[in-house]
């Protein structure tokens, strides 16, 4: 799982360092950097997970305003099986007009190092001499063609996710693999999950049917050749009323999602971020979701970290599992543990909507 | 869905996920549970915070209690089993309720000295009532605890602890 996250020299981030647990939620007033938080992971993620350009994700117009300073640097940790890993990333302007690039880039593994420096990739093993692997090119991440084999996995499965039911079709022309963070192609998603993961979908089915009212099923009939539409029926008096996916209300597809990053995300030990859950959903079906997604952290090892605003989740987890965010001024974020007020008998949501969390 | 629900009144994170999962262990589907909130941190007056709440859960559940059930998990701490439950009893009086009744579907589960003792205690480990076992680590035997628990609500062992003994007694209120 993640363990550690430092940023400097990104956004609102100087010198800015979080330490999440299996299992957080993350308070903050609008513009403490909550979602940019979920933005470094996701853009990590892309550049050493998924070798994707680093000038894609990271911009030099995003540095830190009040920072005069060239230099990013963005260090990931997490505790996986095999042990500790410490990846360390060091971006910055190089040329005219200036581009940002690769400056340096470091993975820390059980019995490995890996470092890129001025284009050259040394891989250390068991404190011998390096072998240099090769001179990538500094738009991207070095380390990528030697990263292990478990980090590798465990990135690449980090998902930050903002849900957006009004960018979901019915329609899929292919199935696919990779959900996009908002989950516009849920559908195309799906049609992959049904046929990869069977159990899965089965435990996901039968909560939805304990969720939705009169849910029966999720279905993907073909039309014509080539093309499948996602249904979802339901039973009325015993009899099965079929709806096209992108037809059901944005509360209604965005539970469905929620329940799907439970079942085929987090039952698999992901770590998955995601910001305002509760979007779009009502009241009564936040609490068994937030239950069912912690109860399958705990059993499967997986990690989920919240942001919210909602007072049914701040008041299930912000006592347990919350941390804030604070920004003093438009300066410098830091985290700091939830501690509400013991002596208060008001619910953690009214203390944080009268602003005394902080006093 | 059906309309039933159990709602649980702890003090604490570990108190209501140890009900929790009974209740899930016992057939309850999550949509039938409800969990009220859990005070913020820098807890030792979670008492308090259920203490303060226990009249207003009574009276709402009776004006339901066909279609539910309360569950109340309150540590004895240092003190008895009994005398928490006198101090339930006598918030009921001063609001102007009517004592628990033998049929009600409220449910006291009060362990002594802590939740910790009872997680502990079914996790198969040697454990003393009037020590504090509180100690990190114990929220991750939780799932298992309530496995046991489950085993343990037709027919307790012999060497089960007395104030589990009594919260075994109390759950069968539940439907």
């Amino acid at each position: 799982m993640l363990t550690r996250l430092y940023v400097d020299n990104f956004r609102c981030f100087e010198k800015f360092e979080w330490k999440p647990e299996r299992k957080q939620l993350i308070l903050g007033r609008s513009g403490t950097g909550k979602s940019s938080l979920m933005d470094t992971v996701d853009y990590l993620a892309r550049v050493v997970g998924w070798h994707e350009r680093v000038d894609q994700y990271f911009k030099l117009n995003q540095r830190t305003r009040w920072l005069d300073q060239r230099e990013q640097t963005f260090e990931m940790e997490a505790e996986l099986l095999g042990g500790k890993y410490v990846y360390r990333l060091i971006t910055g302007p190089v040329g005219d007009p200036p581009r940002l690039r690769v400056y340096s880039e470091e993975l820390l593994a059980p019995d490995l190092r890996l470092e890129f420096v001025d284009g050259r990739l040394a891989v250390f093993h068991d404190g011998g001499p390096p072998a240099v692997v090769e001179a990538p090119d500094r738009d991207d991440s070095g380390i990528w063609k030697a990263i292990p084999k478990e980090f590798h996995t465990w990135i690449t499965g980090i998902s930050c996710w903002r849900i957006n039911p009004t960018a979901m079709g019915s329609v899929v022309s292919r199935s696919d693999p990779y959900p996009q963070s908002d989950l516009g192609n849920f559908a195309a998603w799906y049609q992959h999950l049904v046929q990869a993961k069977p159990a899965e979908n089965a435990a996901f089915v039968q909560d939805l049917r304990e969720s939705l009212d009169c849910f029966d099923r999720l279905s993907l009939e073909q039309p014509v050749e080539g093309l499948s539409v996602l249904n979802a029926e339901f039973l009325r008096n015993g009899s099965p009323i079929t709806m096209p996916f992108d037809e059901l209300s944005d509360g209604q597809r965005c539970l469905i999602c929620l329940y799907a990053i439970t079942h085929f995300i987090v039952a698999n030990g992901g770590t998955v971020i995601i910001d305002e859950p509760d979007n779009f959903i009502s009241l009564r079906e936040i609490q068994p979701w937030l239950m069912g997604i912690e109860e399958m952290a705990d059993d499967h090892d997986g990690q989920v970290i919240l942001i919210s605003h909602h007072p049914e989740i701040l008041n299930q987890w912000a006592g347990p599992y919350g941390v804030q965010f604070v920004r003093e001024g438009a300066g410098r974020v830091e985290v700091r543990e939830f501690k509400g007020d013991p002596e208060s008998s008001l619910s953690v949501a009214e203390l944080v909507a009268r602003g005394w969390d902080l006093e | 869905m059906s309309k039933f629900q159990v709602t649980v009144l702890g003090e604490d994170k570990p108190h209501q996920q140890l009900v929790y999962r009974y209740l899930r262990r016992a057939g309850f589907a999550k949509h039938e549970i409800v969990l009220s909130d859990v005070p913020g941190r820098s807890g030792g007056a979670g008492d308090r915070w259920v203490l303060d709440r226990y009249a207003t859960a009574v009276r709402e559940h009776r004006r339901r209690a066909a279609k539910g059930a309360l569950i109340v998990v309150l540590d004895a701490d240092t003190e008895e089993v009994d005398r928490r439950t006198r101090q339930l009893d006598g918030l009921l009086r001063n609001s102007g309720l009517d004592r628990r009744g033998d049929g009600e579907t409220i449910v006291h589960l009060i362990p002594r000295r802590n939740i910790e003792t009872w997680i502990l205690h079914l996790c198969g480990q040697n454990v003393d009532e009037s020590n504090d076992e509180k100690r990190p680590g114990i929220d991750k035997m939780i799932p298992d605890a309530a496995a046991t628990l489950f085993e343990w609500s037709t027919n307790p062992p012999a060497h089960c602890l007395p104030s589990l003994r009594a919260a075994i007694q109390e759950l069968k209120r539940l439907p």
